[in-house]
């Protein structure tokens, strides 16, 4: 963490910066406790310290393949089984990991975060801060990134931020014809393509031809709002090109959201 | 039923005679010859409102204040009326069943209800009669959608969906007999005509209506179907976590 700190100090010019060890300290968290009740559990099981109420409810969680609401207090929303989740949960530190490592990403895995909304302030901040222009007269607007044959070889974008793993729920990104299209049958969640998250001024975004669908983190959708104002599930209205008219994907309850609940 | 009441009462409590783990479930439709004996036998009785969008629809048809024969032929405008009122119930009828389908259909499950239909059908007669030469669709997508249904909901685009759906049916569209509520044509406002004949289109609509009538994708029967599975199995597992924690 003091490492991460120091190869990715707190500068005006990389908001990222920040926004990555906000989401370090966060993990963090999450990690520990989830170490520090599991050593507890040993114990208990040995009868070296008391089973408490919590760690006796987590206890059955865990046999039950459910994951501990211990965990999830700390956690980032998920619904996924324990198996699931804690293969989320590794998949996100390596994300992390390999970040820290090397270098930030030219791409962004939009599903590894914990606190996606700051992720995305943190990509227009650097836009505002770049272009010395308020913040507040700034929004984002969207465009799909056609034809990506590797996605490791597609350079960053030279503003905001390439941002993939989201999931369409309702409906199918329909590539060929660049809109979106009806679901394939019987396949409820279909991949969406890599997006490009373009900062812009709010005069210049584009309400033609799209349908702004909403981002959730889990397939539940609804939330509650957190005390910094966000929703703990809705992210933003994504725009996605569209040649139906908006409320047909409204009737359709189409959203994109970033982790499924396998 | 004679029958049933018959053997209910020869059902004794004495040991020797009835298993003491015996008990006796009964699942009925709503029935008017249904034996009250066995009714004040029973030890525990549930009442669920009918299920699907066809009794949804037949239902609101069959309570006050659209069963009231006055209210039903006293407006000036009967034919505008008409539509206008099946377009409603039907909307109705949509928004409670949009809620079997999960986030899908609603990111908050609300409980619309009676009520809520009461109120936007008197809204419905005044302002027809009010204004007889022009409707005013605006108001009265604003007054049912925003006010009425919408004071239950919390969220901001579930008052999208809301909204969209509700101007499907209240629109100049309707008014025309020509004018579909899905694509499949199996729904529509029947024809101008006397009350019994909107109670005889509810009653040969389909029985399982198909996602596409709320603007769904096929698949969401998918979706709906494992909720209704998951739901079940949970609250099996949940007998089952009980009896197990009773053994440990």
């Amino acid at each position: 963490m003091r490492a991460a700190e120091k190869k990715y100090p707190v500068r005006y010019e990389q908001s990222m910066n920040t926004v990555l060890t906000q989401e370090l300290t966060r993990f963090n968290g999450l990690i520990n406790i989830i170490r520090r009740s599991l050593v507890d559990m040993k114990k208990a099981i040995k009868g070296e310290v008391l089973l408490s109420e919590q760690l006796e409810e987590a206890l059955n969680q865990i046999l039950d393949g459910k994951v501990p609401a211990l965990w999830l207090k700390k956690s980032y929303p998920s619904l996924k089984p324990l198996g699931g989740f804690i293969k989320d949960l590794k998949d996100r530190l390596e994300f992390f990991q390999t970040w820290i490592d090397t270098q930030i990403p030219e791409y962004f895995w939009i599903n590894k975060f914990f606190f996606t909304h700051g992720f995305l302030t943190g990509a227009s901040q650097n836009y505002a801060r770049k272009m010395q222009i308020p913040i507040d007269t700034m929004d984002l607007d969207f465009e799909v990134v056609h034809d990506v044959v590797d996605l490791e070889k597609v350079p960053a974008p030279p503003e905001g931020i390439h941002v993939y793993g989201m999931y369409l729920e309702g409906c199918k990104w329909d590539a060929a014809n660049r809109i979106l299209g009806e679901s394939d049958p019987k396949i409820l969640y279909s991949r969406m393509a890599l997006m490009w998250f373009k900062p812009i001024r709010k005069v210049d975004k584009n309400y033609k031809d799209i349908y702004q669908c909403p981002l959730y983190k889990t397939t539940e959708r609804k939330g509650v709002l957190s005390t910094t104002g966000h929703s703990t599930n809705f992210c933003l209205l994504v725009h996605v090109p569209s040649n139906l008219p908006e409320s047909h994907w409204v009737k359709r309850g189409v959203a994109l959201v970033c982790s499924l609940n396998d | 039923m004679g029958t049933l009441e018959k053997i209910c009462e020869e059902l004794s409590p004495d040991p020797k005679v009835c298993h003491r783990d015996f008990r006796l479930f009964l699942t009925s439709y709503p029935s008017t010859n249904f034996p009250v004996a066995v009714l004040q036998n029973g030890i525990k009785m549930t009442n669920e409102a009918p299920k699907g969008l066809r009794s949804n629809v037949g239902n609101s048809f069959l309570v006050d204040p659209i069963s009231n024969k006055e209210f039903f032929n006293g407006t000036t405008q009967p034919k505008k009326f008409r539509k206008l009122l099946f377009g409603l119930v039907f909307f109705h009828a949509v928004i409670q069943e949009r809620r079997l389908y999960g986030p899908l259909g609603w990111n908050i499950r609300y409980e619309f209800n009676e009520t809520d239909l009461r109120i936007s059908v008197r809204q419905l007669a005044i302002f027809l009669d009010e204004y007889p030469d022009k409707t005013p669709f605006t108001a009265l997508n604003y007054l049912t959608g925003e006010c009425n249904y919408g004071g239950r909901v919390t969220e901001g685009l579930d008052r999208r969906t809301l909204m969209t759906i509700l101007g499907d049916y209240y629109c100049e569209g309707i008014l025309e007999d020509g004018y579909k509520f899905s694509p499949s044509g199996v729904y529509y406002a029947p024809s101008h005509g006397e009350y019994d004949k909107y109670l005889d289109y509810c009653k040969n609509l389909p029985q399982f209506p198909d996602p596409e009538i709320f603007g769904f994708h096929q698949n969401a029967a998918i979706t709906k179907n494992l909720n209704e599975t998951d739901a079940t199995l949970d609250a099996i597992l949940l007998t089952q976590a009980q009896a197990g924690g009773g053994g440990g």
